[in-house]
Order: structure tokens, then C-alpha cells, then sequence
């Protein structure tokens, strides 16, 4: 990237709002490394992307914050649940993190450790905050839709929830370590490479792991049913 | 006995872990199509509930990247590895060549630990031969080193246990005589019959007509 990209990059991203994460273009250094990972996931991009981010380039922490920000919010609505029927306590928590994660970005020091890993620890405190809190705000409302409703039907919408309810719970009662690699490993979908840096395992263990939370969540979900 | 480590619970199937595996890659990629179709474990309730709660958290966020970038660590495994050999061939590298540097700076025939060298095939009662022939002219030098041969853990022992401990030459010698002895790991090895003997070394006439001084070794074992 030049003096004239960078200088114009300075210019034009004062700072990174919601709608810039959700889906700006972005340019210089970030548009290339993300125009190549288009192709392939390569773990370099993703390292060089942060490395730029935390000398303070707007795109690269922009590409960044939207690469991450999708697993955090679902990391956090799994682990927050619905509350009223709405995700909006989970919503705000992921906002939350991605803030810190925004003001931290400079002090984060690459020591061999992931990216993702010093993400999900923040988020992991954030919901810890949200949980002690408790809050139980005001339900936002959405406002009347002008057209029809796309979406899934009352019933069906009822049961997906319940079944996801059903599932947090069955996932609240597995081991911490257990119930941890399961959000990751599903909801937030990384790999289980990636799993296993964030968690400071191997993937081979990761495996293994996996393998036996399914078989004591398929135990506990029998158990349930013949009950 | 575990020695502080926690047992496995249970042995596991590799290739259950491997379709456990891919089942939560198909949940981890929302593949959600595929956990329905041609799979055995279409009717399992802790799949349909882990894919309840995908739907149930996808709905409404922001699209997960397609391409999503690995989180890795900071340092590539492939460069990890490379360093790791790199570091491996320098370490093997450089005692390869102390240890050849020692052993060819020692002079006179004297290793690195101040040992004489001797022809690894060479028996010990040949050893003992020949470190009173080398040894038994130079009569008005400085004594040279005695210490013995300790080329073989085993035989050092064999060594050690003869001179502190003569009583058990008996066992050892019967041991020999039958053309084997009691290996490290309990077995019963075939040893070599010519193996160091109790017997006394009958010094061959050496060149200058002197005779030789028997190896320290060799005195301990006369009776």
C-alpha cells in the first residue's frame, strides 16, 4: 500500500461503525488480503490482517472486526439465550465485545497464542458480566412490517425455540470444558484447528473430545425421552 | 497404577470419532442438508438439537464469511516444523562433531573420556592382551591410565560387579560357561565365549624381552 492509498484510507474510515462492518468494501492492504482469502483460508492473511490492524490501519481493523464478528454474536446468543423471546441482551453483549476487542486491538501483542483466542476470552468475560447483571431491560419492538413476513411460521418459530432451549440446557449441564468446545466447535464454526488453539489443545484431542460430548449430550437427550 | 493421571474413561472407536467428526464439521459449515440425508444417525436427538440451536442463533446475524480465514497461531505449524528440524540437524550436527573433534584431539590413542580405544570386535581378554603389550615397554614413563574399558553398560557392570564383588565371579562364570548371561531386560542373551575370562593373562613375550605388567584389571581377576 502506498503513502497516497494509506493517506486516503486515514482519511475516509475516522472509525468503524455498524454498517461499515456489515458490509463496506474496503481498499489498500485489507481489500487484497481479503480478495485472497477468497480462494483459499489462509491462516497468514489473517495474521498479517491483524498485524496491520494493530498499527492502526481502519481497513484492516474493519476486516477484521467483520471476520470475527459473525462467530461472536453467535457465540453469545448461544450462551445468553433468548430473553423475552429476543436475542437483543445477546446482541448488545457481542457489541460489547467487539468494542473491546476494538479498544484492546492495540495493546494486543501477537505471542504465539490466536487471535481468536484473545476474542473469545474477552466475549467469554463479557457474558460473565451480562450473566452476574442479570439485566432484563425494556423488549424492543419491531416495528409493523409493510409486507408479508418471509419467515417461519408461529408454530414452527415456537419450536425452534424450544428445541434450542432444550439444547442450552443439555449443553449448561455438560463440563465447562465440554460445553466450551461444542459453542465453538458448532456455533461459532471454527474448525477443529482452530478450536484447539483457541482451547490450547491439539486438533487430534479436540477430536476426541468432541466425540465424547456428543455421545454424553445423545445420552442425556435419551435419558429425556424415556422420561 | 496411573501414577497421578487421571485413567481413560472408556476406549473410543476411531472411527466413531471420525464421524463424530464429521458431523460436527457438517453442523460447524451448516451443512444442516446433510445431517438429514444418508446418514445413519439422521433420527439422533442430540444432532437435531445442536441443529435447532444453529438455526435458532443464525437467525438474523450477520452471515458468517464464506472463505472464513483459519485463527491460528501466531507462527505457522509448516514454519513450526521447519525450525524444529532445523533445530534437531544443528543440535545432532553439533555432537556429531564435538564428539569427533574430541575423539580425534585426544591423541595417542586416548578418547574423549580418556579411554583407550580399542577395536569394538576385539574381546576382553585381547583388550587386556594388548593393554599390556602397548603399556609394558614404556616402563620408565608415567604410569599410564588404568581406568577400564567402558564401552558397553553391560559390561561395565560386568566389570564393576567382578572387581567389588568377587564372590559372585562363580555365578557370573557359570553364567558364561553355558554360553550366555542375564541381559539388562531379563533375557537370556547369546554372549560371546571369549568374553573376559577369571583366568590370569599369561603375558606374551613382548619385543623388547621385558615382561609386561598385567592390567589392573587382570591382577584383580588372578586368584
Amino acid at each position: 500500500m502506498n503513502e497516497a492509498d494509506r493517506r486516503d484510507l486515514d482519511g475516509h474510515h475516522a472509525f468503524v461503525t455498524e454498517g461499515a462492518i456489515a458490509g463496506a468494501t474496503y481498499r489498500g492492504a485489507a481489500d487484497d488480503l481479503r480478495l485472497s482469502r477468497t480462494g483459499r483460508g489462509d491462516e497468514n492473511d489473517l495474521r498479517d490482517l491483524t498485524s496491520l490492524a494493530v498499527q492502526g490501519d481502519p481497513a484492516a481493523v474493519e476486516s477484521l472486526i467483520g471476520c470475527v464478528r459473525p462467530m461472536i454474536v453467535r457465540y453469545c446468543r448461544a450462551r445468553l439465550g433468548r430473553v423475552s423471546g429476543q436475542y437483543h441482551i445477546a446482541d448488545d453483549v457481542a457489541q460489547e465485545v467487539c468494542i473491546a476487542v476494538l479498544g484492546a486491538l492495540p495493546r494486543y501483542r501477537d505471542m504465539g497464542r490466536p487471535f481468536a483466542s484473545f476474542v473469545f476470552g474477552i466475549a467469554s468475560h463479557k457474558i460473565a458480566d451480562a450473566l452476574r447483571s442479570a439485566i432484563r431491560a425494556a423488549v424492543p419492538t419491531e416495528d409493523l412490517p409493510d409486507g408479508p413476513d418471509e419467515g417461519p411460521g408461529p408454530e414452527e418459530t415456537v419450536v425452534r425455540y424450544i428445541e434450542a432451549e432444550h439444547a442450552r440446557d443439555l449443553l449448561d449441564r455438560l463440563p465447562d470444558h465440554q460445553r466450551e468446545l461444542v459453542l465453538l466447535r458448532v456455533v461459532a464454526g471454527l474448525s477443529a484447528e482452530e478450536t484447539g488453539n483457541v482451547l490450547g489443545m491439539s486438533a487430534g484431542a479436540v477430536r476426541v473430545a468432541q466425540h465424547r460430548a456428543i455421545a454424553r449430550l445423545r445420552a442425556m437427550a435419551s435419558e429425556e425421552s424415556i422420561a | 497404577m496411573t501414577r497421578g493421571r487421571a485413567a481413560t474413561p472408556e476406549p473410543f472407536d476411531l472411527g466413531a470419532v471420525a464421524g463424530s467428526d464429521e458431523l460436527f464439521e457438517a453442523l460447524s459449515t451448516r451443512r444442516l442438508a446433510d445431517l438429514n440425508t444418508g446418514r445413519a444417525d439422521a433420527g439422533d436427538p442430540a444432532v437435531s438439537l445442536l441443529a435447532a440451536l444453529v438455526a435458532d442463533v443464525d437467525a438474523d446475524a450477520p452471515p458468517l464469511p464464506v472463505a472464513r480465514p483459519r485463527l491460528s497461531c501466531g507462527m505457522p505449524a509448516g514454519r513450526r516444523r521447519g525450525v524444529r528440524a532445523f533445530v534437531t540437524f544443528g543440535v545432532a550436527a553439533l555432537v556429531l562433531t564435538s564428539a569427533g573433534a574430541a575423539a580425534a584431539g585426544g591423541g595417542h590413542n586416548t578418547g574423549a573420556m580418556r579411554t583407550t580405544h580399542v577395536p569394538a570386535g576385539t574381546s576382553g581378554a585381547d583388550r587386556s592382551n594388548a593393554n599390556a603389550q602397548r603399556h609394558a615397554p614404556i616402563g620408565d614413563g608415567p604410569p599410564p591410565d588404568r581406568r577400564p574399558v567402558e564401552r558397553h553398560p553391560g559390561r561395565a557392570h560386568h566389570a564393576v560387579s567382578q572387581r567389588n564383588a568377587p564372590a559372585r565371579q562363580a555365578d557370573n562364570l557359570s553364567s558364561d560357561h553355558h554360553g550366555h548371561h542375564q541381559s539388562r531386560w531379563g533375557a537370556h542373551a547369546p554372549t560371546d565365549v571369549s568374553r573376559p575370562t577369571p583366568d590370569p593373562v599369561t603375558p606374551s613375550p613382548s619385543p623388547t624381552g621385558q615382561t609386561p605388567t598385567p592390567a589392573p584389571e587382570d591382577q584383580d581377576l588372578a586368584p
